[in-house]
């Protein structure tokens, strides 16, 4: 009859020891399903595209209104870059706008700003931006 | 009963048969086991990790896809962008593989693990990307992202450009291709068409360089063609043709109109520009001479002796921010303070101002004046951090400023009992004055005055003299000013300080001169303008006598080409009295009449900044008045001077003009100007100046009639535009265009569709206008060309997974 008992308990042992591993199985499959849908979530969040499209706009909207004094053009266009890449870096990311290839006329006797090129550049740890825009203001 | 053979006792047949209900149990058990852990596996195995695997895939791909979808809005026509990718290592211990491709014609996003034989797709066919985006990475690799790339090249547009485009054999024509653009350095060559050529390097820095002159020997009808080229080798091609006439033949002066698209080529959606060029030609030196009687308005209104601040102009302004300079400390206060005596002193007697501010906020100015500062007081003071501060009410310089506090102390009528002093301190303040300049001439009236914007906090002004003299204070609050009469020229200098302690205030600095002033300055300007060979001379129209009722019209100055003596006798003149308008305007058309030379264009230039008032014989009276004025101007229009009519402009100087009045004196509404600063006034008299010139083209309108292939982006400044059917018209009057004087009109386009098209519609895109020498209405017109733009798609786009 003593061996009768210990073997049940052996029973109950295995049965307990095999639920056990069915719920540890069970919440690893639970956890890694809470996780999904986070990277989506975050980078519809985290995806700078205002930030570069502000700077975007930023650069060639100024730049257009400065090029109206060629003889300053080019010390505003280096203090607007300051300021952006200053501004850009307190939201913690590596902003630039550099003017280039700028293009002068003297037709109607004035010498005037007839085009420039701008880089822009944008960098934060997710996203990485480069475009170089023409300008043409005749 | 027998016994089993094989057992011996009871409890042995017991034990058999609890070991077979052993076995047999185990047995059930252990299937059972089997099942259940088959049945575990699907529900809470695989199952959920067939879930998983869905979910964690549409995660990934979901985040690839986002990631295309910000992408492409961001696109840039030249660059690139990168976007890291994040994915786990592995998804239920199955590492995966993301891939773009195409299932049943659509674009999709693969997410697949071979090993686990689990697939998603997310499609994307809807994402603004013109590319199916390529590529794949593995989730066991440790670097993923999407790369964006496009580069593009702008191709050289050559634009050619000569002036003038008729001229003499042996006369020099400019070659202008600085209009023309491109990436990076560009070359060019002119074939003038005669054999001969130039070629250089354009100088973006220094355009002027690039400019080629070039005769030519024969007369008749040349192309001059000018190539451009890039480093790239890259380049395109422009005539201009030129004209050739022999020297003896007289050139009138005429008007030359083309039209170009910058670039010639160009992707689909990027914007064009669209460059409109005129410009008047012929033989300058046949311009003709001018016979001009400045006919001045010297009644008592244009000067502010007679007519208060409505006498005076703006001549100059300014504008800046006042910061005030402030000492700033403060004093605990407790509960042993049954008052609280704070003192403030300079030690040389500069104006300090002391003000306090209590703990729950409130701010006060000192209420007691000391030697050499102020003092505040009072009882039962709140208790806690009282902030002290003084502010420097000076223009210049520093003082040591010292600031004592007491408790305790108390009033005895008017007596004050010192109590016990708890600190003091010893500081040295310096002035912070906003420093403005201007340049002023000798006049009659100066006044300078400064007006917070933005708000109205206190500011105090100085003024500096040419002589050193320091004037001030002026206060912001109580309207006060610096004025001066019979001003020296020179740097008039003002300080602006802010009286307050707390803040900033913006403010507006203005410097106004008498009208009378302004009138003599501009009229001057207009005479610098004028050559050798023109003529001038003052009419100046005024009263005098008690009231000033008794008309003043005076010949200050006949017609003279001496324009130094003009300029001393517009110097001479002086405001008083009543307008006698109609006086004025007769004595200059007997001037004119008497003294105009032959050939002169003789013009009358009226200057006036009210009502007339009294009649040339003396009457009181506006109506009477006017009516003179009306009736002397029709008279003026009808003379002949050697066969022309005279031309007369009418400028309304100030509010108080009247521009109906003037209107209609003019030669017609055009001749008419309003001015109401000095500055306008003298803007005025500049084109004025311009405009006597000879002119090639008047009555100019340029339409110019878009076809459906482009829209216009940009609506172009001073230009109508309307929409006919499909068409967009964009049209600019302008009044004249003189020999040499170039216009350009410029909007820009994009184009609708690819390939070659065209910019505008041949024969209403053109240029109308009433040629020299203007007379008679007929127009004549030139049918702008009509450029092709080459809409095409230079360099793909490129979407990289890796």
């Amino acid at each position: 009859m003593e061996g009768l008992k210990d073997t049940r308990g052996q029973i109950i042992i295995t049965m307990a020891l095999m639920i056990s591993i069915l719920l540890a199985g069970l919440s690893y499959v639970y956890s890694q399903n809470l996780l999904a849908g986070t990277e989506t979530s975050i980078t519809q969040l985290n995806f700078p595209k205002n930030e570069i499209r502000d700077l975007r706009r930023i650069a060639i909207e100024e730049l257009t209104d400065y090029a109206s004094e060629p003889s300053s053009f080019l010390d505003r266009a280096k203090e607007l870059d300051r300021q952006i890449t200053t501004l850009y870096a307190l939201h913690g990311a590596y902003a630039s706008i550099d003017v280039f290839d700028i293009k002068k006329s003297v037709v109607g006797g004035q010498e005037t700003i007839t085009s420039f090129m701008i880089r822009i550049v944008f960098s934060n740890t997710e996203v990485e931006y480069e475009e170089t825009v023409l300008v043409q203001l005749t | 009963m027998r016994k089993p053979f094989l057992f011996s006792s009871h409890d042995s047949e017991r034990g058999v048969s609890i070991l077979i209900e052993y076995l047999i149990l185990s047995g059930i058990l252990m299937i059972f086991f089997a099942f259940i852990v088959l049945q575990f596996n699907d529900v809470l195995g695989k199952t959920p990790l067939s879930t998983t695997m869905k979910n964690q895939f549409q995660d990934v791909g979901n985040q690839i896809a986002v990631k295309l979808t910000d992408i492409s809005i961001i696109a840039p026509e030249n660059g690139y962008v990168k976007a890291k990718i994040f994915m786990p290592y592995t998804i239920g211990d199955y590492d995966f593989k993301a891939e773009f491709t195409q299932v049943g014609g659509e674009y999709v996003l693969k997410i697949s693990s071979e090993r686990a034989g689990k697939s998603e797709y997310i499609p994307i066919n809807n994402i603004a990307l013109k590319v199916l985006p390529v590529g794949s990475t593995f989730s066991i690799t440790p670097v993923h992202e999407i790369e964006y790339t496009k580069y593009s090249h702008m191709m050289p547009t050559a634009v050619a450009l000569a002036y003038p485009t008729t001229v003499e054999v042996g006369s020099n024509v400019t070659f202008d291709m600085t209009l023309s653009t491109g990436e990076g350095d560009l070359w060019f060559r002119w074939d003038f068409g005669d054999g001969s050529s130039y070629e250089a390097k354009y100088n973006p820095n220094n355009p002027s360089q690039s400019l080629v002159e070039h005769s030519y020997s024969a007369d008749g009808t040349y192309t001059a063609t000018l190539t451009v080229w890039d480093s790239y080798g890259y380049s395109d091609s422009s005539t201009i043709n030129i004209t050739v006439i022999p020297q003896s033949q007289e050139l009138d002066p005429y008007l030359f109109a083309t039209k170009y698209v910058i670039p010639e080529v160009t992707e689909p959606d990027n914007p064009v520009q669209i460059v409109i060029y005129l410009r008047g030609g012929g033989i300058i030196e046949q311009a003709r001479n001018i016979s001009v009687m400045h006919v001045i308005d010297v009644s008592g209104s244009m000067d502010p002796d007679y007519y208060g601040t409505n006498g005076y102009t703006l001549y100059n302004s300014s504008s800046g921010t006042a910061s005030p300079s402030k000492w700033e400390n403060y004093v605990n206060v407790d509960s042993s303070f049954s008052s609280l005596t704070v003192m403030a002193y300079s030690s040389s007697g500069k104006d300090i101002d002391l003000w306090v501010k209590s703990p729950d906020g409130d701010f006060a100015r000192a209420q007691y004046g000391i030697t050499n500062g102020e003092m505040y007081f009072v009882q039962n003071p709140v208790e806690g951090n009282w902030t002290i501060s003084v502010v420097a009410d000076y223009p210049t310089g520093s003082d040591t400023v010292t600031v004592e506090v007491e408790k305790n102390g108390y009033f005895w009528w008017w007596w004050y009992f010192s109590g016990t002093l708890v600190s003091s301190w010893n500081f040295a303040l310096d002035a912070n004055a906003s420093i403005i300049t201007f340049q002023i001439p000798i006049v009659e009236n100066l006044k300078i005055e400064v007006t917070p914007v933005n708000g109205s906090k206190e500011l105090h002004l100085w003024v500096e003299e040419p002589g050193g003299a320091l004037k001030g204070p002026y206060s912001s609050s109580s309207g006060t000013y610096y004025s001066d009469s019979n001003a020296a020229s020179g740097t008039y200098t003002a300080y602006v300080v802010g009286d307050f302690p707390y803040g900033t205030q913006e403010f507006y600095i203005t410097a106004d001169i008498a009208k009378i002033d302004a009138a003599k300055i501009t009229a001057k300007t207009f005479n610098s303008f004028l050559r050798g060979t023109d003529q001038v001379g003052v009419v100046s129209f005024g009263g005098q006598g008690s009231g000033g009722a008794t008309p003043r019209i005076t010949l200050d100055q006949p017609l003279t080409n001496n324009t130094d003596q003009a300029n001393t006798s517009i110097d001479g003149l002086y405001a008083y009295g009543g307008t006698p308008l109609g006086g004025g305007i007769k004595k200059a058309r007997e001037e004119l009449v008497a003294n105009t030379t032959t050939g002169n264009i003789p013009v009358m230039i009226i200057l006036s900044d009210g009502n007339p008032t009294i009649t040339s014989d003396g009457q009181a009276s506006e109506t009477l008045a006017i009516q003179e004025a009306l009736s002397e101007a029709e008279i003026t229009k009808q003379t002949q001077v050697n066969n022309e009519s005279i031309l007369i402009y009418t400028i309304g100087f100030g509010s108080d003009a009247n521009a109906t009045l003037l209107q209609e004196i003019a030669t017609s509404p055009d001749y008419y100007f309003f001015a109401a600063t000095s500055e306008e006034l003298q803007n005025i008299y500049e084109q004025i100046a311009r405009e006597l010139k000879e002119r090639a083209a008047i009555n100019i309108t340029i339409t110019d009639v878009l076809t459906s292939d482009v829209t216009l982006s940009e609506t172009p400044s001073n230009a109508n535009v309307s929409y006919v059917g499909n068409q967009t018209v964009i049209q600019w009057n302008i009044s004249s265009i003189r020999i040499n004087e170039t216009w350009i009109g410029s909007f820009e386009v994009v184009p609708n569709t690819e390939g070659l098209i065209l910019t505008n519609v041949y024969g209403v895109s053109n240029v109308t206008f009433i040629p020299w020498p203007f007379t008679g209405v007929n127009f004549t017109t030139i049918y702008l060309p009509v450029p092709e733009l080459n809409v095409t798609r230079l360099s793909p786009e490129k979407v990289v997974l890796k």
